[in-house]
């Protein structure tokens, strides 16, 4: 009985229109065109920014003015404006922000290169505006920078060494032991699980509500009560295709995922994340798509036994709104910065699958590490499934 | 044969304060309980047509659906051809055939679909259950739409596919409960005519309605529920002295002033104790 009520289930919620978008076209399209659209605009709009050409003006001694800009003007990307400040720290702020210029240098009146002191140099732009496209100014005053230095440098004998050493005595050279799988997993490997476990979620909410508040709405659920299968047969059913559906989402996501990264790699310039993708191994994959079936589990049964309280399919919704937030908010802790897989973590459901996929991710998981989280969230399940299965079986959640 | 002796069931109610503020509690409502049924016996013999009337509230619908083995009644007992049926793992069960306002198919399926479906769970070897699909398709004139999903079909279609799911498996005993509410006169002369020849074929029919013209055409036996309580129980014959529609309406306004005002009383006398 337990397959026939599972494939009439199954091809139930397979001819409503909303389950095939929420579990096929959201996860495989939708999402990653979205996720696609929000990098490409990103990326345009910052190298947009990045090439913008820059409005600049120079308050400087007049013996240097024409110099300063003449050497500023020599970037293509830099055009000098003719200055209308009266130089006062307060103006130059109110050019920039009104946006009339969008950078000003100021050089005291005392600016004299031959002479053996620092001079403090200022330049007023809108840091808040500031995507890398000022790191110009930079390159573009070094030269003249540098033969300011040479010339101390011969005033005083020193030789390129000696200047070097006088500069910076100490060269620092900072080696990162991580691959590049770790680095990027370390980084992206918080974001993932949340997004995984939310689609579980969804998944399984869309199927929930449809075969339990959906069929007591409809009154087909009374019209099942009728036959002589056992109650516990018909709500494992019901279960079973509920966790299908979650997994089959998280499944379809990861593969999408994968899929359109390698694409994509392919017209950006996204080695590294293509690099990450091949990097991790088949073991590493089916490790963290193993480790969302106590997950779909676990919200199939919690799903099912809210759904089966309700009235009706809205009231079914009400319900599972701060149901949800339980659900993700265990799965948002692997996004706490410093949050190790170690110690408690281990043994506390949801948490454990949000950290470990993330050791995953980054290929530093201790495989034997993983048992703990399999026999929580699997018992977490079982649990919350035996909850359903007795509270099926109360008249009072059924004949509300 | 299908006896019911004593039957009574009592929900909690969510709210128990709710009844009382409005100033019309019914004698029912007692502290967290509502007793929707107090007292209901009756009994239906193959080929008899048993009609249930009441008023709506009165517990024909918690009755009948005690009678389909949906709800486990508080006390007494629902005998079918010798056996128990809630002291049973579900066997009884299959020869109940049942139909309701609260018993639908499944929209996004279509009719043959579901009688498969239904004759499946029922334990309907394929090769009966097709046997009973064509059977049942001829005698409901579902040939037209037996491939179009339920949610495509007009009302009066998906009773009848209703009506075949709730006899695929070939039940014992059939219990309606007002099938032909909201149809045309067309779908409800189909289902008047379906419930005669179950009657013909032997088979002991329960039906409950509001429209005493089809218990004057069809019923054998009456069965009157009023709060909660069996009123009468006895050939349609002996209720009014005649099976005439206008005869029945009246005894039954009669019998139903009546047990409103011993209801009234009871309602006084719980006030009463209320306030001592």
């Amino acid at each position: 009985m337990f397959k026939q009520i599972w494939l009439k289930e199954s091809k139930d919620i397979w001819r409503d229109k909303k389950t095939l978008w929420f579990i096929v076209l959201f996860p495989t399209l939708v999402i990653p065109a979205l996720l696609g659209g929000v990098i490409y605009f990103s990326v345009v709009s910052m190298q947009g920014k990045f090439d913008e050409v820059l409005r600049f003006q120079v308050h400087a001694p007049p013996a240097w003015q024409s110099v300063i800009h003449e050497q500023l003007a020599g970037h293509d990307k830099l055009v000098g404006v003719e200055s209308k400040t009266d130089g006062s720290a307060e103006r130059i702020r109110q050019a920039v922000n009104q946006g009339s210029v969008d950078f000003v240098l100021v050089i005291p009146e005392d600016f004299e290169p031959t002479r053996a002191k620092v001079s403090d140099w200022q330049l007023y732009y809108n840091q808040a505006d500031d995507l890398g496209q000022f790191d110009r100014i930079d390159e573009v005053l070094q030269p003249l920078f540098e033969r300011w230095q040479d010339d101390h440098r011969q005033r005083w004998h020193l030789s390129q060494v000696q200047a070097d050493v006088l500069t910076k005595p100490v060269r620092l050279d900072w080696v990162g032991t991580a691959d590049k799988r770790e680095d990027l997993g370390e980084k992206i490997g918080g974001m993932l699980p949340y997004i995984l476990l939310l689609l579980c979620l969804m998944g399984a909410m869309m199927p929930a509500l449809d075969i339990g508040a959906g069929e007591k709405e409809r009154g087909t659920l009374e019209t099942l009560l009728l036959t002589p299968v056992a109650r516990s047969t018909i709500v494992f059913a019901k279960f079973t295709v509920i966790a299908t559906s979650s997994l089959l989402v998280a499944f379809l996501t990861i593969a999408s995922g994968l899929g359109w990264s390698l694409l994509l790699g392919q017209f950006f310039a996204l080695e590294a994340l293509v690099e990450v993708v091949s990097a991790i191994g088949l073991l590493d994959l089916t490790l963290i798509l193993a480790m969302l079936v106590p997950i779909s589990l676990f919200y199939a049964a919690m799903l099912l036994a809210v759904s089966i309280y309700a009235r009706t399919y809205k009231e079914g919704q009400n319900y599972m709104a701060p149901f949800n937030f339980l659900a993700i908010l265990p799965a948002m802790v692997a996004m706490i910065p410093g949050l190790e897989f170690s110690g408690w973590v281990p043994w506390a459901p949801i948490v454990n699958v949000t950290l470990a996929t993330k050791e995953l991710l980054k290929g530093t998981m201790v495989y034997w590490d993983l048992l703990p989280v399999f026999m929580t969230n699997f018992a977490l399940a079982l649990a919350l499934l035996l909850f359903c299965t007795y509270w099926f079986r109360r008249e009072q959640v059924l004949f509300r | 044969m299908i006896e019911v002796k004593g039957l009574a069931k009592r929900f909690a109610l969510e709210n128990p304060k709710a009844g009382s503020e409005s100033g019309h509690r019914d004698p029912r409502q007692r502290g967290r309980f509502f007793h929707s049924v107090e007292q209901v016996s009756l009994s239906c013999k193959p080929g008899e047509v048993l009609g249930l009337i009441g008023p709506n509230g009165a517990g024909k619908t918690t009755t009948l659906r005690m009678l389909s083995g949906v709800l486990q009644p508080d006390r007494g007992e629902v005998v079918i051809d010798g056996e128990e049926l809630h002291r049973d793992d579900g066997s009884v069960r299959r020869k109940v055939g049942f139909l309701s306002a609260t018993t639908a198919i499944y929209e996004r399926l279509t009719v043959e679909e579901n009688l498969r479906y239904f004759g499946q769970l029922y334990g309907l070897t394929p090769s009966l259950c097709d046997e009973r699909i064509e059977a049942l398709c001829s005698q409901l004139d579902m040939d037209d739409f037996r491939h179009r999903r339920v949610l495509d079909l007009s009302s009066g279609m998906k009773q009848r596919a209703n009506i075949a799911r709730a006899v695929v498996h070939q039940p014992k005993v059939i219990i309606f409960d007002e099938p032909t509410t909201g149809l045309d006169i067309m779908s409800t002369e189909t289902i008047l005519q379906f419930i005669d020849s179950q009657k013909q074929a032997g088979r002991p029919v329960i039906f409950s309605t509001h429209h005493l013209e089809e218990v004057s055409l069809l019923c054998d036996q009456l069965s009157v529920i009023l709060v909660g309580r069996s009123n009468y129980n006895g050939p349609l014959e002996a209720f009014a002295g005649s099976r005439d529609a206008v005869a029945l309406r009246r005894t039954f306004m009669q019998q139903h002033e009546r047990s409103m005002t011993v209801a009234g009383s009871m309602e006084a006398a719980d006030v009463q104790a209320d306030l001592a």
